[in-house]
């Protein structure tokens, strides 16, 4: 289930709601969110698809790919 | 199922110990009594009290039984003692079973225990790696250490520094093992080391000695509360922070308490698990920066508090940052329905260079505000009452100071000051540190010959008790974390446009009452998109080292002022900085939460360059 695109889309969905005002986001993008937000971001993304996000792969996620790049290993 | 814990696997597989341990605990209850953490320690294991933590789903992870922690830091204090008395052992401070089998471990085997962050921002994995080599080598650790999740992080940090060992538990496991323990530590010897400055530039270690650390406990559990033999904790505040390891890891252990810990990052994702851990478990004593009360606040629905029962709660501790009332406030009436009760704010104060705590408020005396004439205390220092129309300032009363403290409000010269007057807080003691590590120029500016501690924040006291009204030392701190400007601006100097002292890091009011980190940068560039360029990669840069959003302000070269020694002065470049902006009323912008704040600011910055100009000609003449 946890396919690039399906992963990307819950993502987006997270990040929607931690930021609501945010537009449409490229591979490469900052995240760009202040802690409480980062931390709201990862209970989300958690929440949407039932998993657990381990520190390395939180302090790996610069940017929106490569936060769903992490995700997307760990489902593997 | 021992083993897995010893083994350091993540706290979701363990399934030993479903039960939490019990509030009572079955011996007398001695309140921080004791001359060193070992002598605490052996006499918790007699009874049947101890660390408990749950993990992110608020679902008991663990239990360790103090019996069992003595016993697992025994055995490895065999192990460790090799690594030879008075050494330093870093130890990243996540909350784990492992950590606090690891620190006793530590004490058993007199070795230093230095407990480092393990705190991580989004992206943040190459500062963090620097961050902690910087620290494992300043404090000249022989061997580091962290539980399972961190391990990676620092065998990647540690490289090829020259430890004796690096890893998780099973890797200190391997060391050969001792017969005997060594002699147990004496008063005088080394406790643990506490950064208060994780700042790369300027690493801060505070040298706690056993008696420091135990005269303090003493103080705090007898004097600042007396504690009860039905309390209960409940906390999740960070080890690596004085309030979390000093008043909650090892206050309990001295008082034989049982905690319910919940990891710092997950009470981060879900506030919400906090206040139902103390409703479950009817803890009676939780601390919090006023930060987290406000986070808490913020994610309670109504419908959650009609769920909770905070009957229980008899001191909720608030400190380690400016205490805001309004924040305290809205907490309370957000959790009245949980029947939570105001009263149990127990403000306080304290730093890590003196073990923890200097003062706290009367217990179950709630917050209590001494509202002072604004404009008085800002041209007089006097903290007078207001006249009847005049602009106020409310500050919180942290108490009388525990015994054994001497405490002074100093002018600029040295000079003590009387009641009521604005100063510098200095306090001598037993509980102060003997200095930081390894860093003999940092101690003298802030501990002198005679044992005065100048503590770095400015106050007043009435009748005895201590109220906080600001800090003399140039500091940020944002979400309850310090940052140091000075490592914001060496940061910033690193763009090729920029020289060293081109920068100046401070903080402001936000919106929130919180603080909004500001770098007000000058620079001989013009052109608006070249000035938007380096705006942009001065922001990126502070939030991939920091995590943390900070306002840009681009000014012409020669505004920053001044002292008449030529050195830049952070307090000035702040009042100019708000005077500039004063127009925009700086204090009510929601900077800090408005995601693409800073590139519009900065590309507004640039735009109103040309009014900048005028200033920054006035400031140059000022600062001439």
């Amino acid at each position: 289930m946890k396919d690039r695109a399906s992963v990307e889309r819950v993502v987006r969905e997270a990040l929607q709601a931690v930021r609501p005002e945010g537009g449409p986001l490229e591979a490469d993008a900052e995240l760009g969110l202040d802690s409480t937000q980062a931390m709201e971001l990862i209970m989300e993304i958690e929440e949407r698809l039932d998993i657990s996000i381990p520190v390395e792969t939180f302090a790996d996620a610069r940017t929106f790919g490569e936060l769903c790049s992490g995700i997307e290993r760990l489902g593997a | 199922m021992e083993r897995a814990v010893a083994r350091g696997e993540p706290l979701r597989e363990i399934e030993n110990n479903k039960q939490p341990t019990a509030t009572a605990s079955g011996i007398p209850l001695r309140r921080g009594n004791f001359r060193t953490l070992t002598e605490a320690l052996d006499y918790a294991a007699q009874g049947s009290t101890g660390f408990n933590f749950y993990d992110g789903k608020g679902e008991l992870a663990a239990a360790l039984p103090y019996r069992e922690l003595r016993e697992r830091a025994v055995a490895l204090a065999r192990r460790l003692q090799s690594l030879g008395r008075g050494s330093r052992v870093a130890l990243v401070a996540h909350t784990h079973p492992d950590f606090a089998v690891m620190f006793f471990a530590c004490q058993y085997a007199a070795l230093v225990p230095v407990p480092l962050a393990a705190a991580i921002h989004l992206g943040g994995r190459s500062a963090y790696i620097r961050h902690l080599r910087e620290l494992v080598s300043d404090c000249g650790a022989v061997a580091a250490f962290a539980p399972a999740d961190f391990v990676g992080l620092l065998r990647e940090a540690a490289g090829d520094l020259p430890l004796k060992c690096v890893g998780a538990l099973e890797d200190f496991h391997a060391l050969e093992a001792h017969d005997e323990l060594p002699a147990p530590p004496r008063g005088e010897e080394l406790a643990y080391l506490q950064y208060t400055s994780g700042s790369t530039r300027f690493p801060r270690g505070t040298m706690i000695t056993q008696s420091a650390v135990m005269s303090n406990l003493e103080g705090i559990f007898t004097h600042g509360f007396e504690i009860q033999a039905d309390d209960r904790f409940c906390s999740w505040l960070p080890y690596y922070h004085d309030m979390g390891l000093v008043g909650i890891v090892l206050g309990c252990v001295s008082t034989q308490r049982s905690v319910d810990y919940l990891a710092t990052r997950d009470f981060a994702m879900r506030p919400r698990l906090w206040l139902k851990l103390i409703s479950q478990n009817r803890a009676t004593i939780s601390f919090s920066p006023p930060f987290g009360y406000a986070l808490a606040a913020r994610r309670v629905r109504i419908k959650d508090a009609e769920a909770l029962d905070l009957s229980s709660w008899r001191v909720a501790g608030v400190g380690a940052e400016m205490i805001h009332p309004e924040w305290l406030r809205t907490f309370a009436e957000s959790l009245a329905p949980a029947r939570f009760d105001a009263r149990a704010f127990l403000p306080c104060y304290g730093m890590a260079e003196c073990s923890l705590a200097v003062s706290f408020a009367p217990v179950s005396g709630g917050f209590a505000v001494d509202r002072v004439d604004a404009e008085r205390l800002a041209t007089s220092g006097e903290a007078v009452a207001a006249a009847d129309a005049g602009k106020t300032a409310g500050f919180v009363n942290c108490g009388e100071p525990l015994p054994g403290y001497e405490v002074e409000i100093r002018d600029e010269s040295g000079r003590p000051l009387p009641d009521r007057r604005c100063g510098r807080i200095y306090l001598r003691g037993p509980s102060v540190m003997s200095g930081y590590f390894g860093n003999a120029k940092a101690t003298r500016e802030v501990l002198s010959a005679d044992g005065w501690l100048f503590t770095g924040d400015l106050g007043y006291r009435v009748d005895g008790s201590l109220y906080i009204t600001g800090r003399a030392k140039d500091l940020l701190i944002i979400n309850g974390r310090n940052i140091w400007p000075q490592d914001i601006e060496h940061l910033a100097e690193q763009q090729p446009e920029l020289r060293a002292t081109d920068t100046s890091a401070f903080s402001i009011p936000g919106a929130d009452g919180g603080e909004v980190a500001v770098l007000v940068v000058q620079c001989r560039e013009t052109d608006a998109a070249a000035l938007g360029s380096l705006a942009e990669r001065l922001r990126r840069a502070i939030y991939a080292e920091f995590g943390i959003e900070c306002l840009i302000d681009l000014v012409p070269p020669h505004t920053l002022p001044r002292t008449s020694s030529g050195k830049l002065s952070r307090s000035s470049a702040r009042k100019q900085f708000l005077e500039r902006h004063r127009a925009e009323r700086v204090t009510d912008l929601p900077w800090a939460r408005e995601a693409g704040y800073a590139a519009e600011h900065a590309v507004r910055s640039s735009m109103r360059f040309s009014t900048h100009r005028e200033d920054a000609r006035d400031a140059g003449l000022n600062a001439q």
